[in-house]
């Protein structure tokens, strides 16, 4: 007879085992914005496991992981970049291009105009509203990786009131260490 | 112990006057507004490991037995002197272990492929090519085998929706059903107007 608890485990149970030991403990803490989902190999985003960062960038067929342990974390640096208000003149200038349509007589080039005006506005208010932006960088002794998705100011002080404090948690002396 | 830290647009070497600053500082090259949070782990100096030999009383390790074992495998449970000893974070391996793991065990996963992504390229660039016309049964047959195929095999390491699965999924057998068709349809013309087509 066989004894049930050293029975090979079905491909299913095996299956449901891997999903969860892989997705059980991340938790995702930023992304990089709406217009990354639609261009390849931009979208990128982090997540807090256990006792690391991972950092998932997408790039169209594959999706490439990093891991950033709290206790090798050496440093974070952040410069503050004139991106956003780059991005502010793009898309204000198409903004005011599409409002070109509205010269036009007709209900096409007021419905074109619209959808124009509507994309493009959207586009600068949601960059307005994301705020200014920052070149992040992560430092281990190993690498030093660029943080795209906590590159606006309100994912940046996010990211840094969830994550500095574990950093210090994971890096303080251990009471054995400090006996000695 | 890093040589330091780096500025993040023009990755100059900062100074140590600019780590834990309240303010941003200019970085010393580009003069952009920077800050740095400097952690304890920068002062960490790693030194090369050396095992130390073991006395009769203490345990050796498993690959050098002559070795005084300093730590367990979380895995499988061996000695390892401090040579053999490797850190994955909070966990101390093997290289055995690594060895055995590094494609199974989530822990060492570095990559993830996109099964549902490569089905809608499938469905949609035929499409756009139109190259749809001439392979579009092929190219939503193979789209179907990924989403098949991927459902189950897609590994990757953060939660993933399925509802581009269910997409290529919907989008392949509306292609397969629609190239059907417009076959079905020449072969029609074809039988109907002989003359047209000059047969």
């Amino acid at each position: 007879m066989t004894n049930p608890a050293f029975t090979e485990p079905s491909s299913d149970a095996k299956a449901m085992a891997d999903k969860t030991a892989r997705q059980a403990h991340y938790r995702k803490i930023a992304s990089t914005g709406l217009i990354s989902r639609l261009v390849p190999g931009v979208r990128s985003d982090v997540y807090l496991g256990d006792d690391h960062l991972l950092h998932a960038k997408q790039i169209m067929l594959f999706e490439k992981y990093r891991r950033f342990y709290f206790s090798d974390i050496e440093a974070i640096s952040f410069s503050k970049s004139n991106r956003w208000i780059w991005f502010s003149v793009v898309w204000g200038f198409l903004l005011f291009c599409s409002l070109f349509w509205y010269l036009g007589h007709g209900t096409w080039f007021y419905v074109v105009g619209g959808i124009f005006s509507f994309v493009f506005g959207g586009l600068l208010i949601s960059n307005l509203i994301g705020g200014p932006t920052y070149v992040v960088n992560i430092q281990t002794a190993a690498q030093i990786r660029r943080l795209r998705p906590v590159e606006r100011e309100n994912q940046l002080v996010k990211f840094q009131e969830i994550v500095v404090p574990m950093i210090m948690l994971a890096q303080q002396p251990s009471v054995n260490q400090a006996a000695v | 112990m890093s040589a330091g830290t780096f500025c993040p647009i023009c990755h100059h070497l900062l100074t140590a006057s600019q780590w834990n600053q309240q303010d941003f500082t200019a970085c010393p090259n580009c003069q952009a507004p920077t800050r740095t949070l400097v952690f304890p782990a920068m002062a960490r100096i790693v030194a090369a490991p050396r095992p130390e030999p073991r006395t009769e009383t203490e345990a050796g390790c498993f690959f050098h037995t002559g070795s005084r074992a300093e730590n367990v495998c979380n895995v499988c449970g061996r000695f390892l002197c401090s040579l053999c000893t490797l850190a994955f974070g909070s966990q101390k391996l093997c290289p055995d272990c690594i060895y055995k793991k590094r494609r199974e065990s989530p822990l060492f996963r570095d990559q993830a492929i996109l099964f549902d992504n490569i089905a809608l390229l499938l469905v949609i660039v035929p499409v756009l090519c139109l190259v749809y016309i001439y392979l579009g049964l092929l190219f939503s047959g193979f789209a179907l085998a990924l989403v098949i195929i991927g459902w189950r095999q897609q590994r990757t390491l953060v939660p993933r929706s399925k509802y581009r699965f269910v997409l290529a999924a919907g989008l392949s057998l509306i292609e397969a059903i629609g190239w059907i068709a417009l076959v079905w349809l020449i072969v029609w013309l074809i039988q109907s107007h002989p003359t047209e087509f000059g047969l």
